[in-house]
């Protein structure tokens, strides 16, 4: 898809090979003018907490030769098609267009719910070597820590993806799981990230922490996700998948860029 | 010191006789246990989890196996392996009603939370109500210990260690050396067997590795029945200090490197390939060290009959230790109310601080009624039978 097409959300056919997808779907149109853009600042965390590190070789190869950054998102989302635009995928490529100025991005989003990591290698792999993207980002660990899973076995197969993506030439960002104090009271999320940030130092992916980044702004009193009206609920939505695509663009465009021609 | 005493000197500090550091760690990996526990703490950045690559359950599992072998060993020796083995299982018992009576305690708040939280952010991510989606099969499994909350995983694993105790009773006593030879084996094995227990819904494994973390407890064990091997390994030793001095910086810069980023960017990757993962589940060697890095340098900087551990300040620490099964349930239940009470009704840090000073209150105000309660019912029962009859 290319930069300025008609923003209209479309699903592609998922290949048979594909087993196990549940939706694969392309991002939606860029440059979109939206409502309740959460201003930077409110977005904004410590560098303790999210410092872009790490390289995205292919990724800033790709841009260098002058071909389109190809970008793969793989979530374990249910995600309901009316909201795509809302989402951080869609937020994310916006971003990019607008910081990587003459760079077409184009995008995927692979949602595989109810998967366990090691589930979602095989699908991901598959459509890693259809479409060749020079930059896949992961999310996982929600399934596992949901239910428990072998923290060690998910680090594996975590390791084992990283490192097929990389055999592939694409770089990978891992995405980890979401914070709320409600959902921490019932799920130890702790171990799941703590083996994301070492299957990331381990075989050089960059680590998004998501986990960190949302528990910091509801420490700081950013977003309040215990509020119970439905105009709250929306807010803080669209504040995190706004305030995700925001900072995850920032730490790519960091990343891929070697001099200051990033726009802010 | 090389008399054999270092670790527990006959009538240092104690009038029994007890060594005050065991009640003093151990109540104080208590009170970390119970800040830990409450995920939305800030707090909980002071315990040493985030300074160190072991953290309090390291010294909760290990000063249990040592105070196991120290209280039920006694009673072997002196009123035989049944006695000992009923008392064993009626402690079991009581933990296992606590874990039941917490499950339900959970199961409400699991309930609750997947009727009121159900903001799309969450749910589409994570199916939080799917959670809940079997209540019969969710209980029945809770019944077995398979079915397990957060931060409930401690407490199935005190259990199946004490259950499997008057097991090694007897060869405790005859051969320590056996005993121990036998654990390391079942801890170096069981990682590489993938031996752990299972837990439901079906895939789950237990977070503490049962296998892997009954070698701290024998360890602990085996280090009160052998008095020699203890004043051997704890004695003072330069080479031995300067090591552990260094794994235990070594271990702060790597847990700070996780926090902050910078730091991170510093480790560079052959070593992190080295290092990581650090398996809590497994128990691994790693932390395994670092535990007993931190327990040289505790036994060497604090030694036995230490003042202030008679002092006011200790008292309160010292309480908690003593009183350990009873305060460690109670720390459980008040850690996940003072959770609930930031949740639902105040989550600020001075909220966070209240919580904590009045839940480590609350632990002290238990620990002091239950050896007021203990040592009323000694009295008691020292009193002549008939001057116990006229009381009724």
């Amino acid at each position: 898809m290319r930069r300025g097409a008609v923003p209209t959300p479309r699903t592609t056919v998922a290949s048979a090979a594909i087993a196990g997808i549940v939706a694969a779907a392309a991002f939606g149109g860029a440059g979109q003018v939206r409502g309740a853009e959460p201003p930077d600042d409110a977005c904004a965390v410590p560098e303790r907490v999210l410092a872009a590190d790490g390289d995205l070789v292919h990724a800033r190869e790709r841009i260098a030769s002058g071909q389109p950054l190809g970008l793969l998102v793989v979530t374990t989302s249910r995600q309901p098609p009316q909201r795509t635009e809302a989402l951080y995928p869609a937020r994310l490529r916006d971003e990019l267009v607008r910081r990587l100025p003459g760079v077409s991005v184009e995008g995927e989003v692979l949602n595989l719910p109810g998967h366990t990591a090691s589930g979602m290698v095989a699908p991901m792999l598959t459509l890693v070597s259809a479409r060749r993207p020079a930059l896949v980002v992961w999310q996982t660990g929600t399934v596992e820590a949901v239910r428990n899973l072998d923290p060690l076995a998910f680090g594996t197969a975590l390791a084992e993806g990283v490192g097929a993506i990389h055999r592939m030439g694409a770089d990978v960002i891992l995405v980890d799981m979401q914070y709320s104090m409600q959902t921490a009271q019932l799920i130890d999320f702790t171990p799941y990230v703590a083996h994301v940030r070492w299957a990331s130092q381990n075989s050089a992916a960059v680590h998004f922490p998501r986990h960190d980044i949302m528990r910091y702004w509801v420490e700081a009193g950013r977003v309040d996700f215990g509020a119970d009206s439905e105009s709250e609920k929306r807010k803080s939505f669209e504040f995190v998948h706004g305030c995700i695509g925001r900072l995850l663009a920032g730490t790519i465009a960091t990343l891929v860029t070697a001099d200051a021609t990033v726009a802010p | 010191m090389s008399d054999g005493r270092v670790f527990l000197p006959a009538g240092a500090g104690a009038a029994d006789g007890r060594d005050l550091r065991l009640d003093f760690f151990r109540g104080l990996a208590l009170w970390f246990i119970f800040v830990n526990h409450i995920p939305a703490n800030q707090l909980a950045w002071l315990t040493p989890r985030n300074f160190g690559l072991s953290d309090a359950t390291e010294i909760f599992v290990f000063i249990s196996g040592y105070t196991a072998a120290l209280v039920y060993g006694r009673v072997h020796e002196r009123a035989g392996f049944r006695v000992a083995a009923a008392q064993v299982l009626r402690r079991c018992w009581t933990l296992y009603v606590t874990y039941i009576l917490l499950f339900f305690a959970f199961t409400a708040q699991i309930a609750y939370t997947a009727r009121v939280f159900d903001n799309p952010l969450f749910s589409e991510e994570m199916g939080i109500a799917a959670y809940f989606a079997d209540p019969v099969q969710a209980l029945t499994q809770a019944l077995v210990l398979k079915f397990r909350p957060a931060n409930l995983d401690v407490l199935p694993l005190y259990i199946v260690l004490l259950l499997a105790f008057p097991l090694i009773l007897p060869a405790l006593r005859r051969r320590p050396l056996a005993v121990l030879a036998a654990s390391a084996a079942l801890y170096l094995a069981a990682p590489r067997l993938g031996w752990n227990l299972a837990t439901y819904p079906e895939g789950g494994v237990w977070f503490f590795n049962p296998f892997a973390w009954q070698f701290l407890f024998i360890l602990g064990a085996v280090l009160h029945r052998l008095p020699d091997l203890r004043a051997f390994v704890t004695r003072q030793n330069g080479a031995v200090m300067t090591a552990a001095v260094a794994w235990l910086a070594i271990g702060l810069f790597l847990t700070l490197s996780w926090r902050i980023a910078y730091l991170d960017s510093l480790v560079p990757q052959w070593l992190a390939e080295l290092l990581y993962p650090i398996s809590k589940t497994d128990l691994d060697p790693l932390r395994l060290l670092h535990f007993l890095a931190l327990a040289y340098v505790t036994v060497r900087l604090v030694p036995a009959g230490s003042p202030w551990l008679a002092g006011p300040l200790a008292a309160p620490v010292l309480a908690c230790g003593r009183q350990a099964l009873h305060v460690f349930c109670v720390g459980v239940l008040l850690s996940f109310a003072a959770q609930t009470v930031l949740l639902h009704i105040d989550g600020s840090l001075s909220a966070q601080f209240i919580v904590t000073t009045v839940g480590i209150g609350a632990m002290v105000v238990l620990a002091r009624v239950m050896t007021w309660y203990q040592s009323a019912e000694r009295a008691h029962r020292a009193l002549p039978v008939a001057a116990r009859k006229s009381e009724v």
